[in-house]
């Protein structure tokens, strides 16, 4: 690779551009993050452009909504949906769409429409925390629980556990989420009053100051418990099964021979040569995980009523409040982008080999 | 007449002068395997010693048991075989060791201390996700080492040098970015790390294209010149053979059938199946009308028939032949041979 | 025998040749058995069970007797008969979405891996796009602004979910075969590009495209089920999805009496999803041409 350090005299940028675009190809990390922030583009280009151009456009209905309420003029009721929205609704639409990008880029997402336009942006501020924690949380448990039981299942093949964990594994992952949430609710809660569920509702008893106290961290726990339960329980299964038969393809690899014939101890293989070569194909179930999860936080939130961006969704979108909804939407498709580039990130320092394309050959 | 290929070895490279020590001794070795169909005798009653110093090597064609066994030295069969019966007594510095009853601890220490076994195809010998120095760590640490920046580092940094590669190069590295020949060559490096009595090569060459065969092979013989380790090689390749070693063992169908010095079995073999490998070697110079191949194909190892498992491809066999299976015997001082016909032996290629 | 006596034969050959295969994996076989009696409990039902509309308020909440057998809910009709009828829509929905997007699919992939070029690179962006952004809130989205009165309107949404992940899985399958020797013996025979992915390729993936017509239907069961419960689509009749959402605003989670009433479709949308899964391990055995003795 040549030593280009010299400023590219038209562009300003520290490489010339043909230097810097292949630079960016042969890099698994910045390819990934290119793509991923073009993806995002991408939905906030379409997020925008599809609300305003549906029949039932929620501007339209809002103009109209005043109108007919308030009594409110065309131009009055415009000028109430652009202070709502932040964007000049009297300028053509690609103009109102620069206005959306740059507010974007000051977090600027409008204000809500039911909550006498409180501005979305802190809302979310509110709101989200709460599922980062609890999806995080629930990701973390159920990656690392599944590639334990995986592993365990693979060494003992065939074995009593090996069946039991399987039929377990599979049939918890057909049944649909939310209806594990609820046959929680029902049985823990009501049918055989194990869990205290009027006090587990909310994602934090009020009055309690957050900080890192144990108080504090047990009782944001405590109210996570049953979605991070509900969120584990659905996916742990397919990370079980998939860590099995990799750790099975693994054992089979000659480096694994190889380990034992050069006197390793046991130990040391099962972490460093099997558990850390088997786990490399669960990164690409990350990604779908991550959307799986966040994606059922809508319904899960709304059945615990955990008070995350997902009933944040759902209320917007029983009320109506457009703002919040666009918003919303936007943050969640966002933070899963992110999430998979993250797992892709972690995978290329797990996996030296996809590092860069074309490693050196003697 | 001595073949072409003995012709390569230069007038001064002698047998290498062994001090008559045992270093490894097998005897009367079986091991089977479990399928579907019945249960594979791999070896049948296989015995043989490898002394201080020298090099063996192990020949015979592909099924033949080979592999099985060298991977039955160390202890590293597959969950479907096992040992039926047999000895295997490894020495040092006077005392005698129960290969097969060796403790779970002891086995793994025995292992690539005192006893290297290196695989063919080394393609994917290596952990694809840690550098070669840790590898190289682990190895040293498994055995009661310390690695970094201490004699077991400067070792092996000696050896990569001594396998011609780069040391500096060669153990930042992953081992996808290294060519084939490249990670063979580590291989054998790490071999030799622990600083092991014998070392066993399971096809060296097989996966490798010629020119990375030669250099592997010159490395080899480099390695014998300078280090003092006791060399068991196993092959399908007579000509590795007969650059390589000191005396050479043929196998077929899970018995030893003739074992000699590399020069006797080259210039007299004494057994068909040798004479018929030698003879089916191609070399540069030689005439093509010496080729020959061995007609038929290797025989079935779940069902035997009786008499020698040989016979049904023999130029000399007789009567005898099939009726009953000829043990090995000594036929001259150091050379043995399993054939009742071994002095027939050579007739047809004279 | 009669031309029409013997193609009944022949149907009934085949039939019986299907049910044998499919009996080869038990697990499938359960599956497959029990998809029979969802079809059987929901399409044949309900004209067997007769569905109470009047409300009895006497009877709310009521344990199983013989009357009824799963109890009444909170307006005191029969839960028995809800769930015999309620079955209708969810697995009509689901047939339908499985086959629209499995045909997308189909095509899509297919022509995606043959003709390889822009189009490929075109079709494979937009499904990387589409598999980074999380399906259900879009879906839910979508649900507020698109009028859902028909079930096709609703098929129709909901295979928009699922096409893109079958479309790459079924470009993978292609590409695949693609490198088989009688697609390059067809193409050396310049027999056309329709010809070569019906006649060579489609045969040799029936078994795979079963199987993606299956986890397209669980998925639309997922997905309409939520959208139902979280009313979001304007159903006035009565389907599991609407038992679970009125148990929900009535509440009916936190009594202790209204257990039935809740469980019961959660039971069997589970049930009816559990099926589903497992069905799958027997459809290799169906349709791998190679497993078939007569042509």
């Amino acid at each position: 690779m040549s030593a280009v350090t010299q400023p590219s005299a038209s562009s300003g940028l520290p490489l010339p551009i043909p230097v810097l675009l292949r630079r960016i190809a042969s890099n698994f990390v910045l390819r990934r993050l290119v793509r991923a922030l073009i993806t995002i583009w991408i939905v906030i280009t379409l997020t925008f452009f599809i609300i305003r151009l549906m029949p039932s456009n929620p501007v339209d209905i809002f103009i109209q909504e005043q109108m007919s309420l308030y009594g409110m003029t065309y131009d009055d009721a415009r000028a109430q949906a652009s202070a709502l929205f932040s964007i000049r609704m009297d300028r053509p639409v690609f103009n109102q769409y620069l206005d959306y990008l740059g507010n974007l880029t000051h977090g600027d997402l409008g204000k809500s429409f039911k909550s006498f336009g409180t501005p979305v942006s802190s809302m979310v501020a509110k709101f989200l925390p709460w599922t980062l924690f609890s999806v995080g949380l629930s990701l973390l448990i159920s990656f690392t629980l599944g590639m334990a039981l995986g592993m365990i299942m693979a060494y003992r093949r065939e074995s009593l556990l090996d069946h039991i964990l399987s039929t377990i594994g599979s049939v918890l992952s057909s049944v649909p989420n939310y209806l594990v949430a609820m046959v929680l609710l029902v049985f823990l809660g009501v049918q055989w009053k194990l869990l205290p569920l009027a006090q587990m509702r909310g994602s934090m008893t009020p009055g309690i100051q957050p900080g890192f106290t144990l108080e504090f961290l047990g009782d944001i726990l405590f109210h996570a418990a049953m979605p991070v339960t509900t969120y584990v329980l659905t996916t742990v299964g397919g990370w079980m099964l998939t860590m099995k038969s990799s750790t099975i393809t693994t054992l089979e690899e000659d480096y694994v021979t190889v380990a034992r014939a050069r006197g390793l101890p046991d130990s040391r293989i099962m972490t460093a040569y099997v558990g850390r070569n088997a786990m490399l194909p669960l990164f690409t179930q990350l990604a779908i995980s991550v959307g799986f999860i966040v994606g059922g936080s809508v319904l899960i939130e709304a059945i615990f009523v955990y008070q995350g961006v997902g009933k944040m969704l759902i209320d917007s979108i029983n009320q109506r409040d457009y703002p919040v909804m666009q918003a919303v939407f936007l943050i969640i498709t966002i933070a899963v982008i992110l999430a998979n580039f993250l797992a892709d990130f972690l995978y290329s320092r797990l996996d030296p080999r996809v590092r860069t394309t074309g490693g050196g050959e003697a | 007449m001595r073949p072409d290929i003995i012709r390569m070895r230069g007038p001064e490279e002698t047998v290498k002068a062994s001090s008559g020590q045992v270093v490894l001794s097998v005897e009367d070795l079986w091991l089977e395997y479990r399928v579907r169909r019945g249960v594979v005798k791999a070896t049948r009653g296989v015995s043989f010693q490898v002394k201080k110093g020298e090099s063996l090597s192990l020949i015979g064609e592909s099924g033949c048991g080979k592999t099985t066994l060298g991977l039955g030295l160390i202890r590293l069969l597959p969950r479907m075989a096992r040992v039926a019966q047999g000895r295997v007594h490894y020495f040092r510095l006077g005392q005698d060791y129960d290969v097969l009853a060796l403790s779970p601890n002891d086995l793994r220490q025995f292992r690539w201390k005192e006893c290297a076994m290196v695989f063919q195809s080394a393609l994917n010998a290596l952990n694809p996700v840690l550098r070669v120095s840790d590898q190289f760590a682990d190895t040293a640490r498994a055995h009661g080492g310390s690695f970094w920046g201490g004699e077991a580092h400067k070792r092996a940094r000696d050896l990569l040098k001594l396998v011609q590669l780069d040391p500096d190069r060669v153990l930042h590295a992953y081992p996808h970015e290294l060519s084939g020949g490249m990670r063979q060559r580590v291989l054998i490096a790490m071999g030799l790390l622990l600083d092991p009595q014998l070392i066993i090569l399971d096809e060296p060459t097989t996966a490798l294209d010629i020119l990375t065969q030669r250099a592997v092979i010159d490395v080899l013989r480099q390695l014998r010149q300078q280090l003092d380790f006791s060399l068991m090689f196993i092959s399908h390749d007579l000509s590795l053979a007969a650059e390589l070693a000191d005396r050479v063992a043929t196998m077929y169908a899970g018995i030893i059938v003739e074992l000699g010095d590399v020069y006797e079995i080259f210039e007299k073999p004494r057994h068909p199946y040798t004479e018929g490998l030698i003879h089916a070697v191609p070399t540069v110079t030689g005439d093509l009308e010496l080729l020959s191949s061995i007609p038929g194909s290797p025989p079935d190892l779940i069902e035997f028939s009786p008499g020698c498992t040989f016979a049904p491809r023999c130029p000399y066999a007789v009567e005898r032949c099939r009726e009953e299976e000829p043990s090995l015997e000594e036929v001259s001082p150091g050379h043995l041979t399993a054939c009742f016909n071994w002095k027939q032996v050579g007739s047809q290629h004279e | 025998m009669t031309a029409l006596a013997r193609t009944a034969r022949n149907i009934l050959d085949d039939v019986w040749r299907t049910l044998k295969l499919m009996a080869r994996n038990k697990v499938g076989f359960i599956g497959f058995l029990g998809l029979i009696g969802f079809i059987l409990l929901t399409f044949v039902g309900p004209s067997l069970v007769p569905l109470a509309a009047e409300s009895h308020m006497t009877d709310i909440y009521k344990p199983p007797s013989a009357q009824h057998i799963l109890g009444t809910d909170f307006q005191g009709r029969d839960i028995w008969a809800q769930i015999v009828h309620g079955g209708k829509d969810v697995l009509i929905v689901a047939f339908l979405t499985g086959i629209i997007s499995t045909t997308i699919a189909v095509t899509l992939g297919s022509l995606s891996a043959v003709l390889a070029g822009f189009f490929d690179s075109f079709i494979m962006w937009i499904t990387d796009i589409w598999l980074t952004i999380p399906n259900f809130p879009v879906l839910a989205v979508l649900a507020v602004f698109v009028k859902l009165t028909n079930v096709w309107a609703l098929a129709f949404i909901l295979s928009l979910l699922s096409w893109p992940t079958l479309t790459r899985a079924v470009r993978a399958q292609v590409l695949s075969l693609k490198q088989r020797d009688y697609v390059e013996a067809a193409r050396a025979l310049d027999l056309g590009t329709r010809h070569i992915i019906f006649s060579e390729i489609l045969p040799n993936m029936m078994s795979y495209i079963a199987i993606s017509l299956v986890f397209s239907m669980t998925s639309a069961i997922y997905a309409q089920v939520a959208l139902v419960f979280l009313g979001l689509v304007p159903f006035a009749s009565n389907n599991w999805g609407v038992m679970l959402s009125l148990a929900w605003t009535r509440g009916a989670i936190f009594y202790k009496d209204s257990l039935l009433y809740i469980m019961a479709p959660v039971t069997a949308i589970a049930l009816f999803q559990l099926t589903l899964v497992w069905m799958t391990r027997s459809l290799e055995e169906v349709f791998n041409p190679r497993l078939r003795t007569s042509v």
